[in-house]
């Protein structure tokens, strides 16, 4: 009888919801390959030998389950040696109407259908896996008061929750170090936490195995390894086929702005999302609708932000006597005063707007 | 500044030149002639071409409209006091950017002065920008090159807040307005139709997410209800098999029935061996009860016969006939009875007398009689004659009277003796004598035939007894052999109706026990005994399959359910793209209302900035325009003044009214219009270096006298600056000869 249970620890799929920055046809394919990140982390589980799969919430969105995933995750689940456990989240909640309530899930999969924490035994491996799940979009503290029984099986518990926080079944430090567990498994927040102790308690968030958005940038992927009474031997594991990347490129001097942006890029961004922010002054205005079209292919998908400003001053004028001159200085003082970019961006488009109509010229904009 | 010299390859201006003196200028050249263009190469040559300008609707760009007809690269050379300097300046066009080769040199010496470039060149020299300039230096007549739809008002307006005759605070507030409109005008506008776009896929999300939930609903019960319909459906085979298998027990008990019967049957068959094959237990009935039968009809027939024998036995009246039907038949009696009669009732007659043959001899008599008395009276005829004839017939008469009594009584004796013949006293009686004895005659008849009839049934009966007799004998024989007696004969055949019986009950059950096993034998064996039915369920085979047919109906009505609801999903659309076209949407929402912002903005701070030069303008706009214009009109109109709503009112001097601007006639309108330009020139342009003035056609509206007035005007300007003037009229020229002199 080995106390070492081989564990796989994922969270946060967030199946099925949108993608930011994604044309429509590229959005949709991406629900496709969502699929196929779920068949990459039960594949890893299969090679890894895991003896447990922990789920901690927010597989799906309830809200926008398509069917045929939730029957795709069913049949991973068939499919698998391993023991599955699930604990719904705040997006998953149980309910008898969403998916883990209204169909029929494989004997070895175990979901935690109430929001009191209750454990699991395995006498063959000597585990006792713990949990508890929301039932409504929201919770109160569910680790309060709880304590892992203490006869040298090894107690792991999966969990969705936030630590701080105050809706989302807060967590603090006290509750994990009282509980005496030997590994907390926790969902909810959608950035690896890296593998942390208190007390005698190990506890990670292995954060959402891909991004969705420009808020979730960089490698992402699921936890995996083993753990013993008193020890864990745990590591992050990306999976992501797609990341998500903020790069900003200043123009500041550039005679050619396809050029400069082009030698700040690296390779292989193929797969990727990236959002390309410009900064500098220049003397033009960079071309949005070419630079779009010239770097698309790049990249998977691609979103371009404008924050350079003109080198030839707009403020140009500004000291005349006259309606133009009053117009700037007044909008100058503004400027000055400004406390932030967006507000000075802002009043820099007002001036534009401003002088084409003093000016009798094209209007900016649409 | 001054303009001295200038000489252009620009638009028509093929390397022309042009002189000016310091003072007033007047140029006079026909229309079309370039003067607009001569004022256009001043302004290039100081400010440049602006390469980035583009053409509008309103009107051509520079760049373009002045590009060398002759197809020459463009250049300009001017030649200027500054300050005391004399500069020269040059320009030329280095491939697409017009007028962009600049240097500035020093006259005398050609040193370059590097401190002027093509950008700067204009603003260092005038000390104004490029738009002030064009707005302040250049007037040209009141009427060109406004839009139609300004009134002079708002122009004037625009110059006295301004201090430019440019664009009106009004007119780029309207633009402004304009703009935000574009953006977002109650409920129409780039950015309501966005939100309504978005609104609309926010919809199409809530249903997909509604038809999302309902296809997990159903997908949930329909497996549940697959795991009913599966267990019903084992539930209902297991009745069947429960049947099958008690259908089995019957025929194994059938068939042992049917040996058992089988046996009984040959047993029986030996109880009676010995009877013809064809013996029925109908037919032993029929001769046991023929046996009562026959024993029955004996009786009858004995007593029958035996008061045949006392009928026969009874005395019987003797018939005495009258005598004289003595011997006779029936008949013969009635015949002769007959002609006694006939032959009674003659004498009878004739013992009664004749009364015809008295009537007639009567008669004669009275008519003899009569004749007689006639004869006595008469000679006619003899008296003796009718005497004699009366006497005949009274002799006659009596004659008859003795005949016919005699015969009578020889008649009496004959009839008489006839009737005592008949022992009867009257002719009547003979008949009925007759027919008493008829009667008896034949009563006596019948009843010897009757008698003689019962006697013949009597014997029939007999021998139909005997046949009888002889029949059942024979059957009896044929079923108890061997039986001498009724009462043996009717035991033996007890016995064997017995027996008979129960042969066809026997025969029922064997007949019964074929029927269960033709019924059976097809019924699959699958191997169950009874005991195993223990485990098996009870229950109704027919409420079993209703039950299975509404969990059928049921998954089949989810499926149909599920099968719409996943069509309906699929026409709805993807949620990915949904979402991703929501997004696109709400950055140009985003993007629309920050634009809308800034354009409050704008028009917020151009407001302000209007207000502000208002107050600071006007007043010296007021003053200076004021004393042009009555310099202008000799005096007639003195003060110009804007009221409360911006209307401009001329003070008419002789009786001090005021005028409003807009009603006066047009050469008023253009005098104002040019004091308030002048007068501009002079506040907007700097003090320290006077800024050139150059008109372009701005007197062709002046009449003759006012035209005067106006250049008298322009010369003391000229004073203080340099004044170009470009007329197509030769009068100007005139005006100022004659004043010069």
């Amino acid at each position: 009888m080995t106390d070492t249970i081989t564990i796989v620890h994922a969270a946060d799929f967030h199946l099925d919801s949108s993608f930011a920055g994604l044309n429509p046809q590229r959005a949709s394919q991406r629900r496709a390959e969502q699929r196929e990140l779920l068949s990459d982390v039960f594949a890893l589980a299969e090679r890894k030998k895991a003896d447990v799969i922990l789920l901690a919430g927010d597989l799906l969105d309830s809200d926008n389950a398509y069917y045929e995933t939730t029957e795709q995750l069913r049949q991973l689940c068939r499919e698998s040696t391993a023991r599955i456990f699930i604990s719904p989240g705040n997006h998953d909640y149980f309910s008898q109407s969403s998916p883990y309530g209204a169909m029929v899930w494989p004997d070895n999969v175990h979901i935690f259908r109430s929001n009191r924490i209750s454990g699991v035994e395995i006498p063959e491996l000597n585990l006792r896996v713990y949990g508890a799940g929301f039932n409504r979009a929201d919770s109160p503290a569910m680790l309060e008061g709880f304590r892992a029984q203490k006869d040298g099986m090894v107690n792991i518990m999966v969990i969705h929750g936030e630590r701080g926080g105050a809706t989302y079944n807060p967590i603090s430090d006290e509750q994990i170090e009282a509980s005496g567990l030997d590994y907390l498994a926790l969902g909810h927040t959608h950035s690896f936490s890296g593998i942390q102790k208190l007390g005698e308690t190990y506890y990670a968030y292995p954060g959402c195995p891909e991004g969705r958005g420009f808020d979730e940038t960089g490698d992402k992927g699921v936890i995996a390894g083993t753990v013993s009474k008193g020890s864990v031997k745990l590591e992050f594991i990306p999976v992501s086929r797609r990341r998500y990347e903020i790069k900003t490129i200043d123009l500041t001097g550039s005679d050619d702005h396809m050029l400069t942006i082009t030698d700040s890029l690296p390779d292989d961004t193929y797969p990727d999302i990236y959002r390309l922010v410009l900064t500098g002054e220049t003397e033009e205005a960079p071309d949005m609708e070419v630079l779009t079209a010239a770097f698309e292919s790049r990249f998977y998908g691609l979103q371009i932000k404008d924050r350079t400003s003109r080198l030839v001053s707009i403020w140009d004028g500004e000291n005349e006597q006259t309606l133009r001159g009053e117009f700037l200085t007044r909008l100058r003082k503004r400027w000055n005063a400004a406390e932030s970019d967006e507000e000075k961006q802002q009043i820099e488009l007002a001036v534009r707007f401003g002088l084409a109509a003093l000016d009798r010229k094209e209007a900016p904009g649409a | 500044m001054k303009i001295l010299k200038m000489k252009a390859t620009f638009g028509c201006l093929e390397n022309e030149s042009m002189s000016l003196k310091p003072g007033l200028n007047i140029i006079t050249a026909p229309n079309e002639s370039g003067k607009s263009t001569w004022t256009a190469f001043i302004k290039a040559m100081l400010y440049g071409i602006d390469t980035s300008e583009r053409d509008t609707a309103a009107r051509v760009a520079d760049k373009n409209r002045y590009r060398p007809w002759s197809g020459a690269t463009m250049k300009g050379v001017m030649e200027v006091e500054w300050k005391g300097r004399r500069i020269t300046l040059e320009r030329k066009s280095r491939g697409r950017l017009l007028f962009a080769d600049f240097v500035a040199r020093d006259s005398k010496t050609g040193d370059e002065i590097e401190e002027l470039n093509a950008q700067n060149c204009g603003e260092k020299l005038l000390g104004v920008s490029k738009e002030v300039f064009e707005r302040s230096a250049f007037i040209r007549q009141a009427g060109v090159s406004f839009d139609h739809s300004n009134e002079l008002e708002k122009r004037l307006l625009a110059m006295v807040t301004t201090g430019e005759d440019g664009v009106s605070f009004s007119e780029a507030d309207a633009f402004l307005n304009n703009q935000q409109n574009k953006r977002r005008h109650n409920k129409t506008g780039q950015l309501p139709a966005l939100e309504k776009d978005i609104a609309d896929i926010d919809r199409k999300l809530s249903d997909l997410k509604t038809v999302n939930q309902r296809i997990v609903e159903q997908t949930g019960k329909i497996e549940r209800l697959t795991i009913e319909q599966e267990k019903l459906q084992n539930d209902l085979n297991l009745i069947r098999i429960r049947e099958d298998v008690e259908k089995l027990g019957r025929l194994r008990k059938a068939q042992e029935e049917l040996v058992d019967a089988q046996n009984e049957l040959h047993t029986l068959k030996e109880q009676v061996q010995g009877i013809p094959a064809d013996a029925t237990e109908e037919r032993i009935n029929v001769a046991y009860r023929g046996i009562d039968a026959l024993e029955a009809l004996e009786e009858q027939v004995r007593v029958r016969c035996m008061e045949q024998d006392a009928k026969e036995r009874e005395p019987v009246e003797d018939i005495v006939p009258p005598p004289a039907l003595k011997g006779m038949t029936a008949s013969e009696a009635w015949e002769k009875a007959r002609k006694d009669t006939d032959e009674a009732n003659v004498l009878s007659s004739r013992m009664t007398i004749k009364k015809q043959p008295v009537l007639i001899l009567s008669a004669l008599m009275a008519v003899a009689l009569l004749v007689l008395i006639f004869s006595l009276n008469t000679e006619f005829i003899q008296t003796y004659i009718p005497a004699l004839m009366l006497g005949l017939l009274a002799a006659a008469l009596g004659g008859f009277f003795l005949w016919s009594r005699n015969d009578g009584l020889r008649a009496q004796e004959e009839l008489k003796a006839i009737l005592h013949g008949y022992r009867c006293d009257n002719v009547s009686g003979i008949m009925d004598a007759a027919s008493s004895y008829r009667e008896k005659m034949a009563l006596a008849d019948s009843r010897s035939k009757r008698l003689s009839e019962d006697r013949n049934k009597v014997e029939e009966a007999k021998a139909d007894l005997e046949k009888k007799r002889t029949a059942l004998n024979g059957v009896i024989q044929l079923y108890a052999p061997g039986t001498t007696t009724a009462a043996q004969a009717r035991t033996e055949l007890e016995r064997l109706s017995r027996v008979f019986a129960k042969m066809n009950a026997v025969k029922a059950r064997i007949s019964a026990a074929e029927q269960v096993i033709e019924a059976y034998g097809q019924v699959p064996d699958h191997g169950y005994t009874a005991e195993d039915l223990d485990k098996f369920p009870t229950g109704d085979k027919l409420k079993a399959g209703a039950s299975l047919s509404r969990a059928n109906a049921d998954l089949e009505i989810a499926r149909n359910a599920l099968a719409m609801y996943t069509g309906e999903r699929k026409a709805m659309g993807d949620p990915a793209e949904l979402q991703a076209k929501r997004e696109e949407l709400q950055a140009k929402h985003v993007a629309l209302t920050g634009e809308y912002e800034a354009i409050e903005i704008a028009r917020e701070v151009l407001r302000e900035g209007s207000d502000e030069l208002q107050s600071r303008f006007a007043p010296a706009i007021n003053e200076r325009a004021s004393e042009i214009m009555n310099a202008l009109t000799g005096g007639k109109y003195n003060g110009v003044i804007f009221d409360r709503e911006m209307n401009a009112l001329l003070e008419d001097h002789e009786d001090s009214t005021l005028h409003k601007a807009n009603l006066l006639s047009g050469g008023t309108a253009d005098q104002l219009y040019l004091a308030i330009r002048m007068a501009i020139c002079e506040l907007a342009l700097p003090f320290e270096e006077p800024v050139p003035i150059i008109l372009d056609d701005a007197l062709v509206n002046f009449d003759d006298e006012r035209m005067k007035l106006a250049v008298k005007l322009l010369r003391k300007e000229a004073k203080e600056r340099q004044i170009i003037l470009f007329t197509c009229h030769t009068r100007e020229q005139g005006a100022e000869e004659a004043a010069e002199n």
